[in-house]
């Protein structure tokens, strides 16, 4: 999972890289039916702990990629090399992910608020990044 | 009865041979301390046999090694893997040291690896610290004043910074503390190199005006007065501080306001 993240979910991506990491997170995701606990201990069980972490990064890796696959533009730490632009007409929106014990993800979306929870701070207006 | 042996469920017996990984051009013979509390058996030394090339170049890195290729059962703390966390501190060839920071090639072989000396264990490297940081909250490690707060920061001049130096680097890995026969024989009343030498950096400190109550609570014949410079903690300190040094400073301090 940590190997296929680095090479394939970087901060820098295309939608190849992604389609091909797609396929791979879901291999590897098939591959936690055969993850099992070998210390059977209720004392500091380190190999329990880190399978169970293993099973809620596993489930955040798989919505990742796929989330990141289906967004076709760049934005902040998400850096689409075949969209390079931001596109706020089609894009200025969250991206809602379900996944289930198969590791089938469902992809949806919600649109970004534009107040703010307090009169005294006025919303501020979305604008391009310069450097 | 005064006790000479240990008891006779803390003898340590000698443990499983775990097999060699296929294919090794350069291995590396561990031998690791493990119990488990839920066995009921007595502690024992299993030996572990590391292939080097698929392996990082310190301690921990093998035993982080031994953990995903052998045995998952190995437990042991470990958070940074770069010296500021001080959770892997443990006993490797004889030495209160950090896993992280020790290369394996600095160690005789077979690497022998034992919890820090003198604490209840818990379960194979994982020593029971409880004591240690309840005597680090003893000495009241934050900042005492009675002039009202400034408006912004507690200022301090860069020659009063600098006396801080040596101190604030300390992680509270507990190297030093578990080092010291001191401590070993008295760690219930005396307070032990690491948490002195915190106690010295608040004493030490500019801004703080508490001084005189910090000092006060140190002028016990156990607290303070049980450290005889025996210098183990310089030794061990794998971050390079001198707590004997600072405690030193403690002595002084408490002669100093007396005259």
């Amino acid at each position: 999972m940590q190997k296929v993240m680095q090479s394939h979910c970087a901060v820098f991506r295309t939608g190849a890289v992604l389609e091909e990491g797609h396929n791979l997170i879901h291999a590897v995701h098939a591959g936690m039916t055969d993850v099992h606990v070998s210390d059977r201990s209720l004392i500091w069980n380190s190999d329990l702990i880190e399978t169970l972490e293993l099973d809620n990064l596993m489930a955040q890796a798989v919505v990742t990629m796929d989330s990141a696959r289906n967004r076709s533009e760049s934005r902040g730490a998400h850096a689409r090399e075949d969209f390079p632009q931001r596109d706020d007409k089609n894009w200025m929106k969250h991206t809602l992910s379900w996944i289930d014990a198969k590791g089938d993800v469902k992809l949806d979306d919600r649109p970004v608020h534009t107040y703010t929870l307090t009169n005294d701070v006025a919303y501020v207006e979305p604008k391009a990044r310069v450097y | 009865m005064v006790e000479f042996t240990l008891p006779k469920n803390s003898k340590i017996t000698q443990g499983k041979t775990w097999p060699h990984a296929p294919q090794t051009a350069k291995e590396t013979e561990f031998r690791i301390y493990r119990w488990n509390p839920d066995e009921g058996a007595n502690p024992h030394v299993d030996t572990y046999y590391v292939n080097r090339d698929d392996c990082g170049p310190m301690v921990l890195d093998a035993l982080i090694w031994i953990k995903n290729n052998i045995d998952p059962t190995l437990t042991f703390r470990r958070s940074c893997r770069e010296g500021v966390c001080g959770s892997c501190a443990m006993n490797i060839d004889g030495t209160n040291t950090l896993a992280c920071t020790k290369a394996i090639d600095d160690n005789k072989a077979p690497v022998r690896i034992y919890p820090l000396p003198h604490q209840p264990v818990v379960k194979d490297l994982v020593p029971d610290l409880k004591n240690f940081y309840a005597q680090y909250a003893s000495i009241e490690p934050w900042l005492h004043t009675a002039t009202p707060t400034p408006e912004k920061e507690w200022k301090q001049s860069h020659e009063d910074r600098a006396k801080l130096d040596g101190m604030y680097e300390c992680i509270l890995c507990a190297c030093c503390s578990t080092s010291c026969p001191s401590y070993w024989w008295n760690s219930d009343r005396y307070l032990g190199p690491a948490a002195l030498l915190q106690a010295n950096r608040w004493v030490q400190d500019s801004r703080d005006e508490a001084t005189g109550e910090r000092l006060d609570n140190l002028e016990d014949p156990f607290r303070l007065y049980r450290c005889h410079t025996i210098m183990n903690c310089s030794k061990a300190c794998p971050k390079g501080l001198n707590p004997a040094k600072e405690i030193a400073e403690l002595k002084k301090a408490m002669v100093d306001r007396q005259v």
